[in-house]
């Protein structure tokens, strides 16, 4: 049994590696493209089974949307909060496909250092032979520990794009720079005044615990979606190991349960912080 | 950092996914669905208020209807009402005209009626009178004088003239 936390680097263009959580990132953007591609082809006044779906799914989102954020503001934000719903909970289903996590091919070791050892370069720069030794040693236990000390590491095609911190981390940022971003445009330079404050040191206190909230979002979001995919994406493989047959099924079940209610939580906390931000103090 | 397999690269290769999804699915999604949801809420408002219009106005008709038949009905009634009462006026004069023109023709009958009998009356009493005078010349000539013939004579006359007729 094989588990890592970060996302296994297939191959590299140049010096960007594609990671196989990117690749299935790209797959799934692709596919919801032509889906919305398709959709808007055919979009007629009486829909087609798939613009009826489509219909049902924009609208309950627009509906959510405008109950917090207001009808006119909600319209505004609707892009943004229906992307980040429809990009997560497809992502999260993505990874419970039979195949994705299961189909892949085995590296030697010697591959798989080299790989890892530039992408480590690639992040942190580090010329030193030394560190670069010293992470070596590193995967090398690492490897030893989770693939029964063969000389091959197995490493699967696809994984789910939320299954990997650096979707996570970027669909965080991108919230709360939005969340920012609408608080400066409906409020001003009267937005800055929830952060620094003078005119009391108790003020001046909240105004810092304010900022420091808002970075902690970055975390929490980025943390809590891939907490949750990750943990189920294990659980799943300890399951299927532990008894191959039926026993998964409940699971997979509650995975997919498990995707929506994460989606729905990124998009109703996006939505929830964006509209509080929009609301002056005073 | 290495462990968790965070890389900068990676993140802004995602975020420039997620915006490019972001900007294809507000094109190609949102957009169109939203307008159709739209056009189908507003399609579905007005025809909500047709309805509505429409119901008013078919109570409106009924209404009206209802009214034009009594209307129609109370007309009738008083039309037929007049002609009864114009059919009974022209009846009684008709009936009054009849009888006045009977009593005239009555009348005239009658009056004719009378004259004819008093002419009968007239010729009767005359041609009696004559019958008299020849039954007493011929009574008188065989058995009376000249004298006293014409003292029998005037003396049936006087009487006669004293007769009245019926």
């Amino acid at each position: 049994m094989h588990v890592s936390v970060a996302a296994e680097t297939l191959f590299k263009i140049g010096s960007f590696p594609i990671t196989n959580s990117l690749l299935t990132t790209i797959i799934v953007t692709l596919l919801l493209i032509l889906l919305a591609v398709v959709v808007n082809k055919n979009v007629s006044k009486i829909p087609s089974r798939l613009q009826s779906m489509m219909e049902i799914m924009i609208g309950a989102l627009l509906g959510l949307t405008e109950d917090v954020a207001g009808k006119e503001f909600g319209r505004k934000i609707f892009p943004l909060l229906a992307t980040f719903f429809i990009f997560i909970i497809f992502a999260n289903w993505s990874g419970l496909i039979p195949g994705v996590g299961s189909i892949g091919f085995y590296e030697t070791k010697e591959e798989a250092v080299v790989l890892e050892e530039t992408n480590s370069v690639y992040a942190e720069t580090h010329s030193n032979t030394e560190a670069s030794d010293s992470e070596s040693d590193i995967l090398v236990t690492e490897t030893a520990e989770s693939h029964d000390s063969e000389s091959e590491i197995f490493k699967p095609l696809f994984r789910g794009p939320t299954a990997d911190l650096n979707t996570t981390l970027a669909l965080a940022l991108i919230s709360v720079f939005m969340i920012q971003f609408y608080g400066f445009k409906t409020l001003g330079l009267k937005y800055l005044k929830k952060f620094f404050n003078f005119r009391n040191p108790i003020n001046g206190f909240i105004g810092i615990l304010e900022l420091l909230s808002e970075f902690s979002r970055i975390i929490s979001f980025a943390f809590r979606l891939f907490g949750n995919i990750f943990a189920g994406e294990v659980l799943l493989t300890v399951i299927a190991y532990l008894i191959p047959f039926i026993a998964p099924l409940p699971f997979i079940g509650l995975e997919i349960f498990v995707g929506f209610i994460q989606a729905l939580v990124f998009m109703m906390l996006s939505l929830v912080f964006i509209s509080m931000a929009t609301i002056s103090e005073h | 950092m290495e462990k968790l397999g965070i890389q900068p690269i990676l993140i802004i290769a995602q975020i420039v996914n997620f915006v490019i999804l972001l900007l294809l699915l507000k094109k190609f999604l949102f957009k169109p669905i939203l307008k159709v949801l739209d056009e189908r809420k507003k399609k579905a408002e007005e025809t909500e208020e047709l309805n509505n219009e429409a119901g008013k106005k078919f109570l409106e008709a009924t209404e009206s209807e209802k009214n034009t038949i009594s209307e129609a009905k109370k007309q009738a009634d008083k039309i037929i009402t007049q002609s009864k009462i114009q059919a009974q006026k022209e009846k009684e004069e008709l009936l009054k005209k009849g009888q006045k023109e009977l009593e005239i023709v009555r009348k005239k009958l009658e009056s004719e009626i009378e004259a004819d009998k008093k002419e009968m009356f007239k010729e009767i009493k005359r041609q009696s009178a004559e019958m008299a005078v020849l039954i007493a010349e011929k009574v008188m000539q065989e058995s009376f004088d000249e004298n006293k013939q014409k003292s029998l004579l005037n003396q049936a006359i006087k009487d006669l003239e004293k007769v009245s007729l019926h």
